[in-house]
């Protein structure tokens, strides 16, 4: 017998139990995780004979070095007399010292030579597109003085070594016959242009001196850059600290220079540096692993060590994230605590330091303090009070390590960094790849929402009048400065309507950016190309993007700073505005429209503002996806937000109109719920609702209705059925005794096959809106079961098929759409998006195969399942990012499972590791619960495995969607055809390929939402001689057809069939007949596809078996057939078409036959 | 080569289709041939209703018995025979009886086992005359017909095929027509019939 003490134990044990599960979990993850890892870092090694020819050029390169012969104490006359006649020029920083000030000597002496950066740690890996290795080459102290930190003058001397040491590597080259395959260029190191360094470039040419050929290193997709460096002492360091002022513009000297300072402080600790991670890497067994992991995950997401003063995301590079691991190994806490142990896995590591990116402020409100000298025993700080940039500052160099990153480029870090610290803690989806895999940056179109390129005119007069004296020794370049000045403007401009956002100059239309964009001959001074444009990527904050008022300042009696900054910065776009409390605030008022997002249209007043007309917006063909939403057909839709639902809200407030007259009835069985269950209460009509658009296919809405229970229902189906049409009748009746406003009818419902007798009462009401009222009851369920059960065995497919239908029409419908329109709250984008991609369907022809729940689901998984990018915050993004994951859905073996969630509050603060005690509110207790658990997801799974056990190929089913709703991943899925899937998939293909290749603009959008007709058997053309775009509530390009527009419901409701589209019929009974060999394909919203609506198309595929020239002739094949001998048949196409014309001769004008 | 008798027995049956307008890029498809195979319905079950039947497969679109009627006396006038059809059975073009589910699901019929019921493969009926002298004229005019049509040009009177007249084309009005509303008084009148039926049922049921 138990002891009840021991019961009691063992029942408080179970809160521990759960703790421990949930560690047993993480641990499981992260063993699995290390797997991953292991096989990652071996397929991301270099290999040894890489290693080894890159060892030995370096030692030739070494001791080629060691023949410059030295020259010093030149003047800058003897300087110039020298490279006068040579192939290479001084690379000498804008401003070029001139002769008249020039008194300080120049010269070359053989420099201290070691390895830094990856390759000389020993972290680096092999990268397919290439990478470096760094040499840094300290010029000897006697070539400085204690001064010449200051007016570029340690600059100078550098590139004056530089080009010294370049002119004889170049005749040692040809002395050694390594001319043949190796190339020398100029280059900025990390694209700052105050640090030209020499990049060896490596042709993969062959030498016909086999000897030569063992240096040759162009495999290994290395480069050699040789940096200059300066001895790490000869400086007052603090001296350069970024608050100082070190190039002195006549009397001038305050303005800081901290670009100019960390330039040159940056260039006296390459060794330095390398010794601290030397060091670091010793004491911790996996520093290097993570090293790699922290290399590829910034990689994946564009980061790298360049500077993002001049665009970009720069200034975080594997080098800053190997600094960083290394100082919180030794602190970083608030109170100096180790963030990092040096026995942590690499996961722990790369885990720990992502964590540290995504809850710590570095730039606004603190910033990490750190020693690079070990010896030193105080321990690293994250001290309180930021900088307003990003901050890691080192008190032994005096660096601040985050100098090259900008607050704009640091903001974007942190949402990856907060969003892979989410993935982290996942504990329900594998997100290796997601996090390491995923090269996010391929297409700025899906990484960014918006893109937007501003051409700043050729000669940029404005800008360079503000670039004077001052701005020249801040910002450095003409770039930087501008670079800046719009970082600013967007910053102040958009506040919370974006999370983020990138800039790029652009010169030709082509990026500045690239990584090896920044090289020149070794023949020129500079890097010379400018730039004429400067391409925006912004990630919207959907939530906040199209509010309508900027809000400033409250205006009071006297003129504060702040008020005089918010009109300065708005212009006559600010205005004053009373506020519902009584407050009178300074704003600016913008306005809606359907094509064009509030957030461009302060782009473009603002940046014109401040920069004056030579900025203008070049292109924003993004945009133009906005036009391709239908627009409703009512007043001031043109001045609507694509975010707006209000015409779905007028839908939803007739019905609850209508909701309430109904529960008033009295009826023979009372009502146990109306429950709505048509798309446009889940805002996603490809059209929007409009009041008495009845051609819209949609404009029925579905209505689930529901009595108390009752045993009485009848135990056969056409009885059940006519028992649920006499409770309607008694419906109808009552309206019409009571409510003359509403008219209401009856039709036949088709929509559960088999099943003819399902009667639905249509009411229309008084605002224009109609539904479709269907009857559920509680035996309809066991009566589709049994009609399984007592069917022959062939009939068993198809019964099953009919109880699916039924279950989604009738109950996962009601689930389906509680789901979706309760989290489309949260995911702005959803609507308008989902709407786009029924449209891209019904263009090609491919929505009339697709149940929209399908369509709905597939069009959420850029929203609830975002990783490794953000959740849309534009339509096209939304639109593109649903064609990229068709794209790359192997349906046959990966499932879509889908957690239908709102999104996770992204607030930093609350994210924890402890999560798991009682520290949650009940607002995240909630939404834990709502999660899919390890349990749940691991079944779906299970279910997807069990099924492509009987159909590995996915010839009956291709499309699994599961989510909690449908644990089964069928419900919405079984019934396409093989060849509908494939051509889904291959049209999100060629899409997305095609947007790769030729970019966004009219032309491929326009293709993108053309038919492929060719690829059909036949198209037969048709017209309507009725045009239903109006009446399906489109408004119309022209004028003169919007009478046609109905304003009202005809009297007689018959006639409201007038403005049905006739074709949908016909496509309906030849599918019937001809089915079995041919595909036949439509749109489904005639409305939409022509000017007036009135044209449609009928396209055939005939199935594969029935192409063949020589079929068995059988009594069951069911195909029109003409002999071919006396066994033998073929599919009689020709009769086949003829029949159809004439079936179809009072819609059809055309008919296309495609061999 | 013209194929006339198949291996399996159906005699192949030719008509030309009638003409329409729509195929332009069809131009020389003037006389497209449809194929119809038939071969004498041997019972099986033993239906008296499927005496004198010709089993049938491949029927243009929508013939219906007055079409078929109409085309086959053609052939039969042609020969000088009479053979008069009565019916056409298990016609389920549009494949809408294939499953009855109110007998499926319905537990009150004592009638016939479910798994007993009649049904034909798609695209073939049952073609029944009023008895087996007929059917008997019939199938002899109908091989004769398939004999002749198949004998090239050379005997210029027997080979023209026959044209399958009478495939109706619906106008827009008919395709619309499926929207109509359903007429209230004909939908309360059918609804209180069949409660009546179904409560007799369950009345005797128990």
């Amino acid at each position: 017998e138990q002891d009840p003490i021991y019961a009691n134990k063992k029942q408080k044990l179970t809160s521990q139990d759960i703790q421990i599960a949930r560690e047993t979990a993480e641990l499981f993850k992260s063993n699995i995780f290390k797997l991953q890892i292991d096989e990652l870092l071996e397929q991301v090694k270099l290999k040894d004979k890489h290693i080894l020819r890159m060892e030995k050029f370096l030692h030739k390169l070494y001791d080629m070095i060691q023949e410059i012969p030295d020259w010093t104490n030149k003047s800058l006359v003897d300087v110039e007399n020298f490279f006068h006649d040579k192939i290479v020029t001084v690379p000498f920083a804008d401003p070029k010292p001139a002769l008249k000030n020039t008194l300080y000597k120049f010269g070359f002496l053989k420099p201290n030579v070691s390895l830094i950066g990856s390759f000389g740690l020993k972290t680096a890996i092999y990268q397919p597109r290439g990478s470096f290795v760094d040499v840094a080459l300290t010029m000897p102290s006697e070539l400085f003085e204690k001064k010449d930190f200051l007016n570029f003058r340690a600059l100078h001397k550098k590139s004056v070594y530089l080009a010294y040491l370049t002119h004889h590597l170049n005749i040692l080259f040809e002395k050694y016959g390594f001319s043949d395959f190796l190339e020398l260029k100029y280059k900025y190191f990390d694209n700052d242009p105050l640090n030209p360094i020499l990049t060896i470039i490596c042709n993969p040419i062959i030498s016909n001196n086999s000897k030569l050929n063992e240096y040759n290193f162009h495999k290994s997709r290395f480069s050699v850059n040789l940096i200059i460096s300066i001895p790490y002492d000869i400086f007052d360091r603090k001296k350069l600290l970024p608050n100082k002022n070190c190039v002195r513009v006549q009397d001038d000297n305050i303005t800081p220079t901290p670009f100019y300072n960390f330039s040159i402080l940056s260039s006296t600790t390459h060794e330095h540096y390398l010794r601290y991670l030397y060091k670091t890497k010793k004491l911790t067994e996996s520093f290097k692993e993570a090293s790699i992991l922290g290399r590829l995950w910034l990689s994946q997401r564009g980061f790298s060590s360049n500077i993002s003063q001049n665009g970009g995301l720069g200034g975080f590079g594997s080098f800053e994230f190997m600094i960083l691991m290394a100082a919180l190994l030794n602190g970083g806490g608030v109170t100096g605590n180790k963030i990092l142990l040096h026995g942590f896995s690499s996961y722990q590591l790369f885990k720990g330091t992502i964590k540290y990116l995504a809850t710590m402020d570095l730039s606004d409100d603190g910033h990490l303090q750190f020693y690079s000298d070990n010896s030193n025993s105080i321990s690293n700080k994250y001290i309180k009070g930021g900088f307003n940039t990003p901050t890691l500052f080192d008190k032994t160099t005096k660096l601040n390590l985050l100098s090259k990153l900008t607050p704009s480029a640091y903001r974007v870090l942190r949402l990856y960094a907060v969003q892979t610290y989410k993935m982290l803690n996942d504990v329900v989806k594998d997100q290796f790849e997601n996090i390491f895999l995923v090269n996010t940056t391929k297409l700025d179109e899906i990484r960014y929402d918006i893109v937007l390129d501003f051409k700043i005119k050729s000669d940029i007069a404005s800008l360079n009048s503000m670039f004077g004296p001052k701005e020249k020794i801040r910002f450095i370049s003409l770039e930087n400065f501008t670079i800046n000045k719009i970082s600013n403007i967007i910053t102040l401009g958009l506040g919370d309507r974006i999370h983020g956002f990138e800039l790029e100059t652009l010169y030709n239309n082509n990026a500045n950016n690239n990584n090896n964009s920044r090289t020149f001959p070794i023949t020129k001074r500079k890097y010379q190309v400018g730039f004429d444009m400067v391409r925006v990527k912004i990630l919207i904050n959907p939530q906040e993007c199209e509010k309508l008022v900027t809000r400033g300042p409250i205006n009071g009696e006297e003129l504060t700073p702040e008020v005089q900054q918010f009109r300065e910065f708005w212009g006559p776009k600010c205005s004053l505005r009373r506020f519902k409390d009584g407050s009178i605030v300074n704003s600016c008022v913008w306005s809606t429209s359907a094509t064009k997002p509030v957030v461009v249209s302060i782009l473009e007043y603002i940046l014109k503002h401040h920069l004056g007309d030579e900025v203008s917006l070049q292109t924003s063909d993004m945009l133009k996806f906005n036009e391709l939403l239908p627009l409703p057909n009512i007043p001031g839709a043109n001045s609507t937000s694509i975010l707006n639902l209000s015409s779905f809200f007028n839908l939803k407030k007739s019905f609850d109109e209508l909701y309430k007259i109904l529960f008033r009835m009295e009826l023979p069985l009372s009502i146990k719920s109306i429950t709505p269950v048509g798309n446009s209460f889940r805002y996603t009509t490809l059209l929007q609702p409009v009041p008495f658009a009845y051609s819209n296919p949609d404009f029925l809405q579905d209505v689930v209705l529901e009595f108390e229970t009752s045993s009485k229902w009848p135990d056969e189906l056409t009885s059940l059925e006519r028992t649920k049409t006499a409770f309607l009748l008694k419906i109808h009746e009552k309206l019409e005794e009571s409510y003359a406003d509403y008219n209401s009818y009856f039709a036949r419902d088709e929509s559960i096959p088999n099943n003819l007798e399902i009667i639905t009462l249509n009411v229309l009401t008084p605002e224009g809106f109609g539904f479709k009222f269907r009857v559920l009851t509680e035996r309809d369920e066991i009566l589709y079961l049994r009609a399984i059960s007592n069917a022959r065995y062939e009939l068993k497919a198809e019964l099953e098929r009919t109880f699916l239908k039924f279950t989604s029409k009738y109950l996962g419908s009601i689930r389906h759409t509680r789901t979706i329109e309760n989290i489309s709250h949260s995911y702005h984008l959803y609507s308008p998006t989902v709407r786009l991609f029924k449209k891209w369907l019904d263009s090609h022809l491919l929505l009339y195969h697709l149940p929209e729940e399908l369509v709905e689901l597939i069009a959420m998984k850029p929203f609830v399942d975002a990783d490794p990018y953000f959740i849309p915050g534009s339509l096209e993004n939304g639109f593109l990012k649903i064609l990229k994951n068709l794209s790359q859905w192997n349906w046959k073996e990966d499932p879509l499972i889908l957690d239908l969630i709102k999104p996770e509050v992204v607030g930093i603060a609350e994210e924890s590791d402890y999560i798991s005690h009682e520290i949650l509110t009940t607002e995240t207790t909630k939404k834990l619960s709502e999660k899919l658990t390890l349990a749940q997801y691991k079944t779906i799974q299970s279910n997807f495995k069990t099924m492509r056990k009987t159909d590995p190929q996915g010839l009956h089913i291709q499309f699994f969607v599961a989510s909690k709703n449908d644990p089964s991943g069928i419900l919405y899925s079984s019934g396409i055809q093989l060849p509908i899937a494939t051509r889904l998939t291959a049209l999100s293909k060629v899409a997305v390929n095609f947007i790769q290749l030729h970019g966004i603009n009219d032309k491929t959008i326009k293709l993108l939402f053309s038919p492929g007709l060719k690829d059909y058997d036949f198209v037969f053309k048709l017209k309507i001689p009725m045009p239903l775009r109006l009446s399906s509530g489109c408004s119309g390009e022209f004028k003169n057809l919007a009478v046609d527009a109905p304003m009202s419901f005809p009297k007689d409701c018959g006639k409201i069939i007038e403005k049905m589209d006739p074709s949908h019929h016909l496509v309906k009974y030849l599918a019937k007949k001809y089915g079995n060999s041919i595909i036949f394909s439509s749109h489904l919203y005639v409305g939409i596809h022509s000017d007036r609506g009135d044209e449609n198309v009928v396209s055939g595929l005939i199935k594969p078996l029935f192409k063949q020239e020589k079929l068995k002739f059988r009594v069951n094949m069911d195909c029109n057939v003409e002999p071919v001998d006396e066994e033998n048949v073929k599919m009689n196409i020709k009769a086949v078409l003829s029949e159809i014309s004439t079936f179809g001769s009072s819609l059809i004008t055309d008919l296309q036959i495609n061999n | 080569m013209t194929v006339k008798l198949m291996k399996n027995g159906f005699l192949v049956i030719p008509f030309i289709l009638p003409n329409n307008n729509n195929n332009n890029n069809n131009k020389n498809n003037k006389n497209t041939t449809h194929y119809i195979y038939i071969k004498e319905h041997t019972q099986s079950s033993s239906k008296e209703e499927e005496s004198a039947c010709l089993f049938v497969i491949n029927l243009p679109l929508l013939s219906h018995l007055e079409i078929v009627k109409k085309n086959f006396n053609k052939i039969f006038q042609l020969y000088n025979t009479q053979a008069i059809m009565e019916t056409l059975l298990y016609d389920d073009e549009f494949k809408v009886k294939e499953i009855d589910l109110n007998f499926l699901t319905s537990d009150l019929d004592n009638g016939p086992d479910k798994n007993l019921t009649r049904f034909l493969p798609h695209n073939t009926c049952l073609l029944k005359f009023i008895d087996q002298e007929n059917l008997d004229n019939a199938f002899t005019s109908l091989k004769k017909y398939s004999n002749d049509s198949n004998l090239k040009k050379k005997n210029t009177k027997m080979h023209t095929l026959q044209k399958w007249d009478g495939i109706p084309s619906p106008s827009i009005k008919d395709f619309i027509n499926f929207y109509k509303p359903l007429d209230v008084e004909y939908l309360k009148k059918d609804i209180n019939e069949n409660m009546k039926y179904f409560e007799m049922k369950e009345q005797e049921a128990m």
